[in-house]
């Protein structure tokens, strides 16, 4: 889901070896590499922008812009990978604690510095691969393809992604330990009172709770369905009103992997109570069933809409069935019946369900890891002792 | 909403004079620090998605074009632009807007600097572009009673920050629990978004995102406090100790006080913004500290803020040509490496005044101790 950037990521800035080891991060350069050799690429660059969109950065060498400007990997066939941002010198000693790999450069002008550091170190030659290049603002794009000229310029912007579709276990834990602050944040929901408080109060103590968990980015969107369709948008001034029925959308970060929950509420004397149903639940689990290794995606989706219809809904747009979630709050595959290749363990997915009948709707959301015996529900919530 | 009709009068005004057939005013969805919002400005409304525009034509027809399709009920709520379309094939449905308005010449581009080489390509082998941020520019030099309300409500948010601040500060708790307490009440107040960068320990080298550090006796605590509304921000640069510190924190941080009043005298419409920071690194080079006015210890003595323009710039420093004027907002901070103190924050966000500056901060600038 789209959602309002933020003008900086406010959260916790560690990288944890423990979790996520150098290592895991060699061996993503090695696979690259060995991809570049097979696409007779000689040097593979690599642009992210936004605080939304940097997955493909971060999954090189774990370094996040934390404001929204642009980030560029430059790897080599041979030699050392280079992340060049766009920002000064000055935070570089913070910046490189959390660089997995490589060096690390700050670039006022990011196109001419990055393509003289390239030139000083002799990589600017043959053939170099561009992955997100596009989506870099135009002058800098024209400024950096110029500078490099006498390269050959190739397509790369698919190689990435297939990489980041399946998730190694060290991975899949990150998006478990994001879910988890996710599952914390329901139960807050429904454990706090917030009588009279806008959305934007409530939205400010999600923020908090988030953070205290150690969530570096939090955003959420509010959902209201009603006869012209599904209203969609961030937390606005206006206060909850008794009896409204409301679909919460959160998604945490957590050192870069995101995870993400909808639940539906009703708002009933200050606290949220939560919309469940034992046909929503059992339809979720019937989806999770499904959600096995070598299922065509399409086959997937078929059959989730046949579960979803079997009970008279139908997915509710925007949110429809969902898709793959990692490094990025929405990557590869979407969940549709048009998305080609089968379902791998090790894919984690953003996976939605609606029980939508005329006014009477409730839908849920979970972070879900396709493990060998089908999908297995990340979010958890924590548990409380029995009274 | 703040006069829409007037923001549109004038800029038909300049697209006008500049011989232009219409405008196009790009966003790619974000909020910099560093740099204006034009879409926000002009259309008085955050857009969402990573790719939104409004089109202008030079006779007065105005459309708000925005991602994702289901972001169009809220924009067209808070816009006052009455035309608003939710898009998911942004490129094709601009350019059947520009169609559709019979425009064949040359229009303006504002926020090109937002737009992505894939969108510019699709647009720009049909429709003639020129580049023309400085129509917008041109508009926010004037700023309306909404904008300075926008201002003073985020400063008001700001100190409410710094009390949370020094408030909730205390030996055990993380970097990110603290900054989690400012961004609480500030988001609880009102700011649409905070930018916070902080460091703690006995000798700091630099601002940043918080870290899992546990704040001890001792500390010398340095943060950028800063909230924005509607696209203003508006920013502290404070710096607070937990417990008495050593003789020469206090020392240093008068040199800094000093620093930050000379360099606020200069400021008044007119004057080269270069003088702020020719003032302030003139004192701290006099205290013996010349070599860390400049990088790699400092970049900028402050930058101006703003939703549709950040003039005089978003880096002030000794070279800065640009004059100050009228009713800007400035962030003017000696924010300091010294070697026997490390990093120390000092600083606000003032408003140009006729004669000099106008104050927003209602919390004193000093160094705080805090009792532990």
């Amino acid at each position: 889901m789209e959602t309002m950037q933020p003008a900086l990521k406010n959260g916790r800035n560690v990288w944890d070896s423990v979790n996520m080891p150098k290592e895991e991060f060699e061996a993503r350069i090695e696979r690259v590499r060995t991809a570049m050799a097979g696409r007779g690429l000689d040097l593979l660059l690599v642009y992210t922008t936004g605080l939304t969109d940097c997955g493909d950065t971060a999954y090189l060498t774990n370094f996040v812009i934390r404001l929204t400007r642009g980030t560029l990997v430059a790897i080599p066939r041979k030699g050392e990978v280079v992340t060049f941002f766009e920002g000064s010198s000055r935070g570089l000693p913070s910046l490189k604690q959390t660089l997995t790999v490589g060096d690390l450069v700050a670039a006022g002008d990011l196109p001419k510095e990055s393509a003289a550091y390239l030139k000083e170190t002799k990589v600017n030659v043959g053939t170099v691969g561009l992955a997100g290049l596009k989506r870099m603002p135009f002058q800098q794009y024209r400024t950096l393809t110029s500078a490099l000229e006498g390269c050959t310029f190739k397509d790369a912007d698919d190689m990435l992604a297939d990489f980041r579709i399946c998730k190694s276990v060290r991975e899949s834990d990150q998006v478990r330990r994001a879910a988890r602050i996710v599952g914390k944040l329901t139960m807050f929901l429904k454990e706090t009172t917030f009588e009279g408080a806008s959305q934007r109060a409530i939205e400010a103590a999600l923020y908090r709770q988030a953070r205290f968990e150690g969530a570096e980015d939090f955003r959420m969107l509010l959902a209201k369905p009603g006869r012209e369709g599904c209203s969609v948008g961030p937390a606005d001034y206006v206060p909850m009103a008794d009896g409204e029925k409301v679909i919460f959308y959160l998604g945490v970060e957590f050192e870069r992997y995101w995870a993400e929950a909808i639940r539906t509420f009703t708002f009933k004397a200050g606290s949220f109570v939560e919309e469940t149903s034992p046909g929503i639940i059992s339809g979720f689990q019937q989806l999770c069933a499904a959600m096995k290794p070598g299922v065509a995606i399409s086959a997937f989706c078929k059959k989730a809409s046949a579960v979803m219809a079997g009970k008279g809904h139908q997915a509710l747009a925007p949110f429809g069935l969902g898709g793959g979630i990692g490094l990025g709050l929405s990557e590869k595959p979407l969940l549709t019946e048009e998305t080609p290749g089968e379902l791998k363990e090790g894919m984690t997915f953003a996976l939605r369900m609606t029980a939508e009948s005329g006014d009477n709707y409730a839908m849920v959301g979970n972070t879900v890891l396709v493990g060998k015996d089908g999908g297995i529900i990340l979010n958890v919530e924590p548990a409380r002792p029995a009274e | 909403m703040s006069d829409p009709n007037l923001k549109l009068e004038k800029t038909l005004e300049l697209i006008n004079k500049k011989g232009l057939d219409g405008l196009i005013i790009y966003s790619g969805g974000t909020c910099s620090i560093l740099g204006p919002s034009y879409l926000t400005y002009f259309c008085e409304a955050r857009p969402l998605g990573p790719r939104n525009c409004a089109v202008v034509t030079k006779d007065g027809r105005v459309s708000l074009l925005v991602e994702p399709v289901w972001d169009a009920p809220r924009m067209a709520a808070k816009a006052w632009i009455t035309d608003v379309r939710g898009t998911s094939r942004f490129t094709d449905d601009l350019l059947e807007i520009v169609k559709g308005y019979g425009v064949n010449g040359t229009m303006g581009l504002v926020g090109g600097r937002e737009m992505s080489e894939e969108v510019y390509a699709a647009i720009s082998g049909k429709v003639k572009l020129e580049p023309t941020d400085a129509i917008v520019e041109t508009l926010a030099r004037e700023k309306s009673a909404r904008e300075l309300e926008i201002i003073y409500r985020a400063s008001r948010i700001a100190d409410l920050g710094f009390e949370a601040f020094v408030g909730c500060a205390r030996p055990g708790m993380r970097e990110y629990d603290l900054t989690a307490e400012m961004e609480y009440v500030m988001r609880a107040e009102g700011a649409d978004d905070i930018f916070i960068l902080i460091s703690s320990g006995s000798h700091n080298y630099e601002m940043h995102e918080p870290t899992d550090r546990r704040l001890k006796k001792g500390d010398i605590i340095i943060g950028e406090i800063t909230p924005v509304c509607e696209g203003q921000f508006v920013q502290l640069c404070r710096t607070m100790t937990l417990g008495e510190p050593a003789p020469v924190v206090y020392e240093k941080y008068r040199m800094l006080l000093h620093a930050f009043a000379e360099s606020l005298a200069q400021i008044r419409p007119g004057v080269e913004a270069s003088a702020m920071s020719k003032a302030m690194n003139q004192v701290i080079s006099d205290a013996g500290y010349a070599k860390y006015c400049y990088p790699p210890y400092m970049r900028a003595r402050g930058h101006g803020f703003g939703i549709g323009s950040i003039a005089p710039g978003g880096v002030i420093d000794d070279n800065t040509k640009a004059a100050f004027e009228r009713l800007q907002a400035v962030v003017v901070h000696p924010n300091q490496y010294i070697p026997e103190t490390g990093y120390l924050a000092c600083g606000e966000t003032v408003l140009v005044g006729i004669n000099g500056i106008q104050r927003l901060a209602a919390t004193e600038t000093k160094l705080y101790v805090k009792e532990v």
